[in-house]
Protein backbone atom coordinates (compact mmCIF):
# COMPACT_ATOMS: atom_id res chain seq x y z
CA UNK A 1 0.00 0.00 0.00
CA UNK A 2 1.30 3.37 -0.89
CA UNK A 3 0.33 5.59 2.01
CA UNK A 4 1.44 8.74 0.30
CA UNK A 5 -1.30 8.21 -2.24
CA UNK A 6 -3.87 9.05 0.41
CA UNK A 7 -5.17 12.49 -0.45
CA UNK A 8 -6.99 15.09 1.53
CA UNK A 9 -10.07 14.23 -0.54
CA UNK A 10 -9.77 10.66 0.67
CA UNK A 11 -9.68 11.87 4.24
CA UNK A 12 -12.78 13.97 3.73
CA UNK A 13 -14.54 11.07 2.07
CA UNK A 14 -13.53 8.89 4.98
CA UNK A 15 -15.28 11.28 7.35
CA UNK A 16 -18.36 11.15 5.16
CA UNK A 17 -18.20 7.38 4.88
CA UNK A 18 -18.04 7.51 1.12
CA UNK A 19 -15.09 5.28 0.44
CA UNK A 20 -15.06 1.79 -0.89
CA UNK A 21 -14.17 -0.81 1.69
CA UNK A 22 -10.76 -1.26 0.14
CA UNK A 23 -9.97 2.40 0.16
CA UNK A 24 -11.34 2.76 3.62
CA UNK A 25 -8.90 0.13 4.85
CA UNK A 26 -6.04 2.04 3.28
CA UNK A 27 -7.11 5.26 4.88
CA UNK A 28 -7.41 3.63 8.28
CA UNK A 29 -3.92 2.26 7.95
CA UNK A 30 -2.73 5.71 7.06
CA UNK A 31 -4.50 7.26 10.04
CA UNK A 32 -2.97 4.76 12.40
CA UNK A 33 0.36 6.14 11.39
CA UNK A 34 -0.72 9.77 11.40
CA UNK A 35 -2.37 10.59 14.71
CA UNK A 36 -2.62 14.29 13.95
CA UNK A 37 -4.70 13.59 10.90
CA UNK A 38 -6.72 11.06 12.84
CA UNK A 39 -7.46 13.61 15.51
CA UNK A 40 -8.44 16.13 12.89
CA UNK A 41 -10.85 13.70 11.28
CA UNK A 42 -12.47 12.96 14.61
CA UNK A 43 -13.14 16.67 14.87
CA UNK A 44 -14.72 16.66 11.42
CA UNK A 45 -16.84 13.72 12.31
CA UNK A 46 -18.03 15.54 15.40
CA UNK A 47 -18.99 18.46 13.23
CA UNK A 48 -21.25 16.26 11.15
CA UNK A 49 -22.84 14.84 14.28
CA UNK A 50 -23.25 18.27 15.79
CA UNK A 51 -24.89 19.57 12.65
CA UNK A 52 -27.46 16.82 12.76
CA UNK A 53 -28.06 17.20 16.48
CA UNK A 54 -28.49 20.88 16.04
CA UNK A 55 -30.55 21.15 12.88
CA UNK A 56 -32.39 17.85 12.43
CA UNK A 57 -35.19 18.84 14.80
CA UNK A 58 -36.26 21.29 12.10
CA UNK A 59 -37.23 18.36 9.92
CA UNK A 60 -40.03 17.43 12.25
CA UNK A 61 -41.26 20.95 12.80
CA UNK A 62 -44.62 21.86 11.41
CA UNK A 63 -44.12 23.62 8.12
CA UNK A 64 -45.23 27.23 8.50
CA UNK A 65 -48.46 28.13 6.76
CA UNK A 66 -46.82 30.80 4.73
CA UNK A 67 -44.64 28.18 3.11
CA UNK A 68 -47.54 25.85 2.49
CA UNK A 69 -49.40 28.77 0.99
CA UNK A 70 -46.78 28.96 -1.74
CA UNK A 71 -48.24 25.76 -3.11
CA UNK A 72 -51.74 27.14 -3.25
CA UNK A 73 -50.90 29.44 -6.06
CA UNK A 74 -50.38 27.37 -9.11
CA UNK A 75 -46.96 27.54 -10.61
CA UNK A 76 -46.58 30.25 -13.17
CA UNK A 77 -50.04 31.58 -12.57
CA UNK A 78 -48.97 34.72 -10.86
CA UNK A 79 -45.66 36.33 -10.17
CA UNK A 80 -44.51 35.94 -6.63
CA UNK A 81 -44.75 39.64 -6.24
CA UNK A 82 -48.50 39.43 -6.53
CA UNK A 83 -48.94 37.00 -3.73
CA UNK A 84 -49.39 38.07 -0.17
CA UNK A 85 -48.72 35.36 2.33
CA UNK A 86 -50.37 36.81 5.32
CA UNK A 87 -48.82 34.76 7.99
CA UNK A 88 -45.77 36.77 7.21
CA UNK A 89 -46.80 40.23 6.37
CA UNK A 90 -44.08 41.68 8.48
CA UNK A 91 -41.40 39.49 7.09
CA UNK A 92 -42.63 40.13 3.61
CA UNK A 93 -42.67 43.84 4.05
CA UNK A 94 -39.21 43.77 5.49
CA UNK A 95 -38.17 41.61 2.63
CA UNK A 96 -39.57 44.05 0.15
CA UNK A 97 -37.78 46.85 1.82
CA UNK A 98 -34.63 45.11 0.84
CA UNK A 99 -35.61 44.91 -2.78
CA UNK A 100 -36.28 48.43 -3.78
CA UNK A 101 -37.37 47.55 -7.26
CA UNK A 102 -40.14 45.31 -6.14
CA UNK A 103 -41.09 47.52 -3.31
CA UNK A 104 -44.51 48.35 -4.56
CA UNK A 105 -45.06 45.26 -6.52
CA UNK A 106 -47.55 43.50 -4.32
CA UNK A 107 -49.89 46.21 -3.47
CA UNK A 108 -52.64 44.54 -5.37
CA UNK A 109 -54.51 41.64 -3.87
CA UNK A 110 -54.66 39.85 -7.15
CA UNK A 111 -53.24 39.77 -10.57
CA UNK A 112 -54.89 42.48 -12.64
CA UNK A 113 -55.76 39.91 -15.25
CA UNK A 114 -56.19 36.56 -13.64
CA UNK A 115 -57.94 37.57 -10.50
CA UNK A 116 -57.60 36.15 -7.06
CA UNK A 117 -56.97 32.47 -6.82
CA UNK A 118 -59.30 30.66 -4.52
CA UNK A 119 -57.84 31.19 -1.13
CA UNK A 120 -56.83 28.12 0.72
CA UNK A 121 -58.29 27.48 4.10
CA UNK A 122 -55.00 28.33 5.70
CA UNK A 123 -54.72 31.55 3.82
CA UNK A 124 -58.27 32.46 4.64
CA UNK A 125 -57.60 31.85 8.29
CA UNK A 126 -54.51 33.97 8.02
CA UNK A 127 -56.48 36.79 6.45
CA UNK A 128 -59.07 36.66 9.12
CA UNK A 129 -56.68 36.44 11.99
CA UNK A 130 -54.77 39.37 10.63
CA UNK A 131 -57.92 41.44 10.62
CA UNK A 132 -58.89 40.32 14.08
CA UNK A 133 -55.42 40.77 15.43
CA UNK A 134 -55.32 44.30 14.18
CA UNK A 135 -58.55 44.88 15.90
CA UNK A 136 -60.24 46.91 13.26
CA UNK A 137 -63.78 47.60 14.16
CA UNK A 138 -64.66 47.37 10.62
CA UNK A 139 -66.40 45.04 8.39
CA UNK A 140 -64.21 42.28 7.23
CA UNK A 141 -64.45 40.67 3.93
CA UNK A 142 -62.49 38.13 2.07
CA UNK A 143 -60.00 39.36 -0.42
CA UNK A 144 -61.59 40.57 -3.55
CA UNK A 145 -60.16 40.54 -6.93
CA UNK A 146 -60.74 43.88 -8.43
CA UNK A 147 -58.38 46.41 -7.00
CA UNK A 148 -58.22 49.07 -9.64
CA UNK A 149 -54.85 49.58 -11.31
CA UNK A 150 -54.97 53.20 -10.19
CA UNK A 151 -54.21 52.15 -6.61
CA UNK A 152 -50.88 50.75 -7.47
CA UNK A 153 -50.16 53.63 -9.75
CA UNK A 154 -51.01 56.07 -7.01
CA UNK A 155 -48.79 54.29 -4.52
CA UNK A 156 -45.91 54.27 -6.94
CA UNK A 157 -46.42 57.96 -7.53
CA UNK A 158 -46.49 58.51 -3.78
CA UNK A 159 -43.24 56.65 -3.34
CA UNK A 160 -41.70 58.58 -6.18
CA UNK A 161 -42.66 62.09 -5.19
CA UNK A 162 -43.25 62.08 -1.45
CA UNK A 163 -39.59 61.34 -0.89
CA UNK A 164 -38.60 64.10 -3.26
CA UNK A 165 -36.79 66.93 -1.52
CA UNK A 166 -36.28 69.48 -4.23
CA UNK A 167 -39.48 69.14 -6.25
CA UNK A 168 -42.13 67.18 -4.42
CA UNK A 169 -44.81 69.15 -6.23
CA UNK A 170 -45.08 70.77 -9.58
CA UNK A 171 -47.19 73.69 -8.44
CA UNK A 172 -47.03 74.98 -4.90
CA UNK A 173 -50.02 75.39 -2.64
CA UNK A 174 -49.31 79.11 -2.64
CA UNK A 175 -50.69 79.00 -6.13
CA UNK A 176 -53.63 76.84 -5.23
CA UNK A 177 -56.16 78.46 -7.50
CA UNK A 178 -53.96 77.96 -10.49
CA UNK A 179 -53.20 74.43 -9.42
CA UNK A 180 -56.85 73.50 -9.13
CA UNK A 181 -57.84 75.24 -12.33
CA UNK A 182 -55.06 73.59 -14.24
CA UNK A 183 -55.73 70.11 -12.92
CA UNK A 184 -59.48 70.56 -13.35
CA UNK A 185 -58.93 71.43 -16.95
CA UNK A 186 -56.62 68.53 -17.61
CA UNK A 187 -58.84 66.02 -15.87
CA UNK A 188 -62.04 67.46 -17.24
CA UNK A 189 -63.70 67.79 -13.87
CA UNK A 190 -64.15 70.35 -11.20
CA UNK A 191 -61.33 69.46 -8.89
CA UNK A 192 -60.57 70.99 -5.55
CA UNK A 193 -57.90 69.92 -3.14
CA UNK A 194 -59.63 68.95 0.11
CA UNK A 195 -58.74 70.93 3.21
CA UNK A 196 -57.09 68.60 5.61
CA UNK A 197 -55.84 71.02 8.24
CA UNK A 198 -58.42 69.73 10.69
CA UNK A 199 -56.68 66.40 10.61
CA UNK A 200 -53.24 67.95 10.72
CA UNK A 201 -52.18 68.05 7.10
CA UNK A 202 -51.51 71.12 5.01
CA UNK A 203 -51.53 71.19 1.25
CA UNK A 204 -48.05 71.42 -0.26
CA UNK A 205 -49.19 71.52 -3.85
CA UNK A 206 -49.78 69.11 -6.64
CA UNK A 207 -48.78 67.75 -9.96
CA UNK A 208 -50.17 66.16 -13.05
CA UNK A 209 -49.43 62.48 -13.59
CA UNK A 210 -49.81 60.25 -16.56
CA UNK A 211 -52.53 57.96 -15.23
CA UNK A 212 -53.32 54.41 -16.15
CA UNK A 213 -55.84 55.75 -18.65
CA UNK A 214 -55.45 59.44 -19.20
CA UNK A 215 -54.15 62.03 -16.81
CA UNK A 216 -54.33 61.91 -13.05
CA UNK A 217 -53.83 64.55 -10.39
CA UNK A 218 -51.72 64.24 -7.30
CA UNK A 219 -52.14 66.54 -4.34
CA UNK A 220 -49.49 66.36 -1.69
CA UNK A 221 -49.92 67.18 1.98
CA UNK A 222 -47.55 67.38 4.89
CA UNK A 223 -48.05 67.47 8.63
CA UNK A 224 -46.09 69.19 11.35
CA UNK A 225 -43.54 66.43 11.64
CA UNK A 226 -42.94 66.08 7.94
CA UNK A 227 -45.10 63.07 7.21
CA UNK A 228 -46.45 63.30 3.71
CA UNK A 229 -49.61 62.10 2.10
CA UNK A 230 -50.81 62.18 -1.43
CA UNK A 231 -54.32 62.23 -2.75
CA UNK A 232 -54.47 60.83 -6.22
CA UNK A 233 -57.46 61.65 -8.35
CA UNK A 234 -58.35 60.14 -11.63
CA UNK A 235 -61.41 60.26 -13.84
CA UNK A 236 -62.93 57.54 -15.94
CA UNK A 237 -62.37 54.99 -13.27
CA UNK A 238 -65.29 52.93 -14.39
CA UNK A 239 -66.27 49.42 -13.56
CA UNK A 240 -65.39 49.54 -9.89
CA UNK A 241 -67.97 51.99 -8.77
CA UNK A 242 -69.95 49.57 -6.72
CA UNK A 243 -69.31 50.15 -3.11
CA UNK A 244 -68.95 53.86 -2.45
CA UNK A 245 -66.66 52.75 0.30
CA UNK A 246 -63.11 52.96 1.37
CA UNK A 247 -60.89 50.15 0.65
CA UNK A 248 -57.51 49.69 2.16
CA UNK A 249 -54.30 48.62 0.57
CA UNK A 250 -50.89 48.31 2.06
CA UNK A 251 -47.44 47.87 0.83
CA UNK A 252 -44.10 48.36 2.44
CA UNK A 253 -44.59 51.36 4.66
CA UNK A 254 -47.15 52.82 2.30
CA UNK A 255 -50.76 52.50 3.31
CA UNK A 256 -53.56 53.56 1.05
CA UNK A 257 -57.28 54.05 1.24
CA UNK A 258 -59.12 54.31 -2.01
CA UNK A 259 -62.63 54.89 -3.11
CA UNK A 260 -64.47 55.55 -6.31
CA UNK A 261 -67.37 57.86 -6.83
CA UNK A 262 -69.23 58.47 -10.00
CA UNK A 263 -66.38 57.32 -12.13
CA UNK A 264 -63.75 59.32 -10.27
CA UNK A 265 -61.16 57.34 -8.38
CA UNK A 266 -59.36 58.59 -5.29
CA UNK A 267 -56.36 57.09 -3.59
CA UNK A 268 -54.98 58.51 -0.38
CA UNK A 269 -51.49 57.16 0.20
CA UNK A 270 -49.07 57.70 3.00
CA UNK A 271 -46.75 56.05 5.42
CA UNK A 272 -49.08 56.69 8.31
CA UNK A 273 -50.66 54.09 10.50
CA UNK A 274 -53.92 52.79 9.21
CA UNK A 275 -56.04 54.45 11.84
CA UNK A 276 -54.44 57.85 11.27
CA UNK A 277 -54.73 57.50 7.56
CA UNK A 278 -58.36 56.53 7.87
CA UNK A 279 -59.13 59.77 9.68
CA UNK A 280 -57.59 61.71 6.85
CA UNK A 281 -59.36 59.58 4.28
CA UNK A 282 -62.69 60.25 5.94
CA UNK A 283 -62.04 63.97 5.95
CA UNK A 284 -61.02 63.94 2.30
CA UNK A 285 -63.88 61.66 1.38
CA UNK A 286 -66.44 63.92 3.03
CA UNK A 287 -65.27 66.90 1.06
CA UNK A 288 -64.96 65.16 -2.25
CA UNK A 289 -68.24 63.41 -1.66
CA UNK A 290 -70.07 66.60 -1.04
CA UNK A 291 -68.67 67.92 -4.29
CA UNK A 292 -70.08 64.92 -6.05
CA UNK A 293 -73.38 65.11 -4.26
CA UNK A 294 -73.81 68.72 -5.18
CA UNK A 295 -72.98 67.93 -8.71
CA UNK A 296 -74.67 64.62 -9.26
CA UNK A 297 -77.35 63.96 -6.74
CA UNK A 298 -78.11 66.90 -4.53
CA UNK A 299 -80.86 65.10 -2.62
CA UNK A 300 -78.82 62.23 -1.45
CA UNK A 301 -77.05 62.33 1.83
CA UNK A 302 -73.49 63.38 1.52
CA UNK A 303 -72.26 60.92 4.06
CA UNK A 304 -71.75 57.37 3.06
CA UNK A 305 -70.72 54.67 5.40
CA UNK A 306 -67.05 53.84 5.03
CA UNK A 307 -66.33 50.22 4.74
CA UNK A 308 -62.85 48.95 4.97
CA UNK A 309 -61.86 45.79 3.32
CA UNK A 310 -58.70 44.33 4.63
CA UNK A 311 -56.96 42.96 1.64
CA UNK B 1 -55.38 19.70 -1.06
CA UNK B 2 -55.02 17.84 -4.25
CA UNK B 3 -52.04 15.80 -5.30
CA UNK B 4 -48.99 16.91 -3.47
CA UNK B 5 -46.53 18.85 -5.51
CA UNK B 6 -43.21 17.01 -5.88
CA UNK B 7 -41.42 19.99 -4.38
CA UNK B 8 -43.42 19.66 -1.18
CA UNK B 9 -41.43 16.63 -0.08
CA UNK B 10 -38.26 18.72 -0.02
CA UNK B 11 -39.54 21.54 2.14
CA UNK B 12 -38.31 20.15 5.47
CA UNK B 13 -34.79 19.71 4.10
CA UNK B 14 -34.85 23.16 2.52
CA UNK B 15 -35.83 24.60 5.87
CA UNK B 16 -33.12 22.73 7.69
CA UNK B 17 -30.49 23.87 5.27
CA UNK B 18 -31.72 27.45 5.25
CA UNK B 19 -31.69 27.54 9.04
CA UNK B 20 -28.10 26.43 9.10
CA UNK B 21 -27.16 28.78 6.32
CA UNK B 22 -28.91 31.95 7.38
CA UNK B 23 -28.48 34.13 10.40
CA UNK B 24 -31.81 33.57 12.06
CA UNK B 25 -35.07 31.80 11.77
CA UNK B 26 -37.10 34.45 10.02
CA UNK B 27 -34.43 35.04 7.46
CA UNK B 28 -34.24 31.31 6.91
CA UNK B 29 -37.93 30.88 6.25
CA UNK B 30 -37.92 33.96 4.06
CA UNK B 31 -35.26 32.26 2.04
CA UNK B 32 -37.29 29.07 1.86
CA UNK B 33 -40.32 31.01 0.80
CA UNK B 34 -38.43 32.84 -1.91
CA UNK B 35 -37.04 29.53 -3.04
CA UNK B 36 -40.44 27.89 -3.20
CA UNK B 37 -41.97 30.81 -5.02
CA UNK B 38 -39.27 30.83 -7.60
CA UNK B 39 -39.09 27.08 -7.95
CA UNK B 40 -42.84 26.76 -8.38
CA UNK B 41 -42.82 29.53 -10.92
CA UNK B 42 -39.95 28.02 -12.82
CA UNK B 43 -40.92 24.43 -12.31
CA UNK B 44 -41.28 23.89 -16.03
CA UNK B 45 -37.57 24.60 -16.34
CA UNK B 46 -36.73 21.66 -14.16
CA UNK B 47 -36.03 18.69 -16.35
CA UNK B 48 -37.95 15.61 -15.40
CA UNK B 49 -35.68 12.81 -14.47
CA UNK B 50 -32.92 15.04 -13.22
CA UNK B 51 -32.15 15.63 -9.58
CA UNK B 52 -34.99 17.73 -8.17
CA UNK B 53 -33.29 18.12 -4.83
CA UNK B 54 -30.13 19.48 -6.39
CA UNK B 55 -32.19 21.81 -8.54
CA UNK B 56 -34.10 23.17 -5.54
CA UNK B 57 -30.98 23.70 -3.49
CA UNK B 58 -29.43 25.37 -6.46
CA UNK B 59 -32.36 27.80 -6.64
CA UNK B 60 -31.88 28.51 -2.96
CA UNK B 61 -28.15 28.92 -3.36
CA UNK B 62 -28.56 31.49 -6.10
CA UNK B 63 -31.16 33.43 -4.19
CA UNK B 64 -29.09 33.47 -1.06
CA UNK B 65 -25.88 34.47 -2.75
CA UNK B 66 -27.67 37.32 -4.45
CA UNK B 67 -29.25 38.43 -1.22
CA UNK B 68 -26.00 38.34 0.62
CA UNK B 69 -24.31 40.18 -2.17
CA UNK B 70 -26.96 42.83 -2.28
CA UNK B 71 -26.61 43.31 1.43
CA UNK B 72 -22.88 43.50 0.91
CA UNK B 73 -22.38 41.04 3.64
CA UNK B 74 -20.15 38.94 1.52
CA UNK B 75 -17.03 39.43 3.51
CA UNK B 76 -14.14 39.64 1.09
CA UNK B 77 -12.39 36.94 3.00
CA UNK B 78 -9.84 35.03 1.14
CA UNK B 79 -10.35 31.33 1.38
CA UNK B 80 -6.86 30.90 2.64
CA UNK B 81 -7.02 33.59 5.21
CA UNK B 82 -7.02 31.81 8.47
CA UNK B 83 -8.67 32.58 11.73
CA UNK B 84 -6.70 33.22 14.84
CA UNK B 85 -6.69 30.09 16.93
CA UNK B 86 -4.91 28.61 19.87
CA UNK B 87 -4.23 30.26 23.18
CA UNK B 88 -7.17 32.59 22.77
CA UNK B 89 -9.67 30.87 24.91
CA UNK B 90 -11.82 33.90 25.54
CA UNK B 91 -12.43 34.36 21.87
CA UNK B 92 -13.02 30.69 21.50
CA UNK B 93 -15.63 30.68 24.21
CA UNK B 94 -17.45 33.51 22.63
CA UNK B 95 -17.93 31.69 19.40
CA UNK B 96 -18.27 28.17 20.55
CA UNK B 97 -21.87 27.85 19.58
CA UNK B 98 -22.19 25.84 16.42
CA UNK B 99 -24.51 28.26 14.66
CA UNK B 100 -22.28 31.17 15.47
CA UNK B 101 -19.21 29.35 14.36
CA UNK B 102 -20.87 28.35 11.13
CA UNK B 103 -21.61 31.96 10.39
CA UNK B 104 -17.96 32.75 10.91
CA UNK B 105 -17.14 30.65 7.87
CA UNK B 106 -17.05 32.17 4.43
CA UNK B 107 -20.34 31.46 2.74
CA UNK B 108 -18.84 29.29 0.05
CA UNK B 109 -17.27 27.02 2.65
CA UNK B 110 -20.39 26.99 4.78
CA UNK B 111 -22.53 25.90 1.87
CA UNK B 112 -20.32 22.98 0.94
CA UNK B 113 -19.87 21.89 4.51
CA UNK B 114 -23.62 21.92 5.13
CA UNK B 115 -24.62 20.26 1.91
CA UNK B 116 -22.21 17.43 2.60
CA UNK B 117 -22.35 17.12 6.37
CA UNK B 118 -25.97 18.00 7.01
CA UNK B 119 -27.83 17.32 3.79
CA UNK B 120 -25.79 14.29 2.83
CA UNK B 121 -25.28 15.41 -0.72
CA UNK B 122 -22.76 13.47 -2.70
CA UNK B 123 -19.75 15.53 -3.68
CA UNK B 124 -20.94 15.42 -7.26
CA UNK B 125 -24.35 16.72 -6.26
CA UNK B 126 -22.73 19.57 -4.40
CA UNK B 127 -20.71 20.45 -7.49
CA UNK B 128 -23.86 20.38 -9.57
CA UNK B 129 -25.88 22.39 -7.07
CA UNK B 130 -23.33 25.11 -6.60
CA UNK B 131 -22.07 25.06 -10.16
CA UNK B 132 -18.45 24.52 -9.19
CA UNK B 133 -15.91 21.85 -10.11
CA UNK B 134 -15.58 18.79 -7.94
CA UNK B 135 -12.05 19.78 -6.94
CA UNK B 136 -13.37 23.06 -5.62
CA UNK B 137 -16.00 21.21 -3.61
CA UNK B 138 -13.29 19.13 -1.97
CA UNK B 139 -11.02 22.04 -1.19
CA UNK B 140 -13.82 24.12 0.24
CA UNK B 141 -15.00 21.20 2.29
CA UNK B 142 -11.54 20.64 3.65
CA UNK B 143 -10.95 24.29 4.45
CA UNK B 144 -14.38 24.79 5.89
CA UNK B 145 -14.14 21.81 8.16
CA UNK B 146 -10.74 22.72 9.40
CA UNK B 147 -11.76 26.25 10.10
CA UNK B 148 -14.90 25.19 11.89
CA UNK B 149 -13.02 22.58 13.88
CA UNK B 150 -10.60 25.16 15.12
CA UNK B 151 -13.38 27.54 15.98
CA UNK B 152 -15.12 24.86 17.97
CA UNK B 153 -11.93 23.62 19.56
CA UNK B 154 -11.33 27.10 20.72
CA UNK B 155 -14.23 26.48 23.02
CA UNK B 156 -12.26 23.78 24.80
CA UNK B 157 -14.04 20.87 23.32
CA UNK B 158 -12.26 17.77 24.60
CA UNK B 159 -11.33 16.51 21.21
CA UNK B 160 -8.43 14.45 22.46
CA UNK B 161 -10.49 12.08 24.45
CA UNK B 162 -12.09 10.33 21.53
CA UNK B 163 -10.46 7.78 19.34
CA UNK B 164 -11.78 6.40 16.12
Amino acid sequence: MNKSSITEADLQAYVDNRLSDARRGEVEAYLAAHPDDARRLVGYSHINDDLHDHFDPILSEKIPDRLLACFDTKAESAPASLRIPFASVRARLRDLTKRGGRALGILVPASPVGGWRPASFALTVAWLSLGVALGWQMQLALPHNDMPPMVRHAAVAYATYASEVAHPVEIQASNEDHLEAWLSKRLGMNLQAPKLETVGFALMGGRLLAGTHGPAAQFMYEDGVGRRLTLYVKTQEMGYDKSRSFEFAQEKEVNAFYWIEDGTGYVLSGNLGRADLLKVAEAAHRQMDSLHEMKVNPKKSASSCPRVVVI
Amino acid sequence: MTTEHPIMAHVPQLRRYARALAKHEVEADDLVQDTLERALRKFSLWQQGTNLRAWLFSVMHNLYVNQVRSKQEMAPLDDDMDIPVGGRQEEGLRIRDLSTSLLALPLEQREVLLLVGLENFSYEEVAQTLGIPLGTVMSRLSRGRERLRRLLDGSAKPNLSVVI
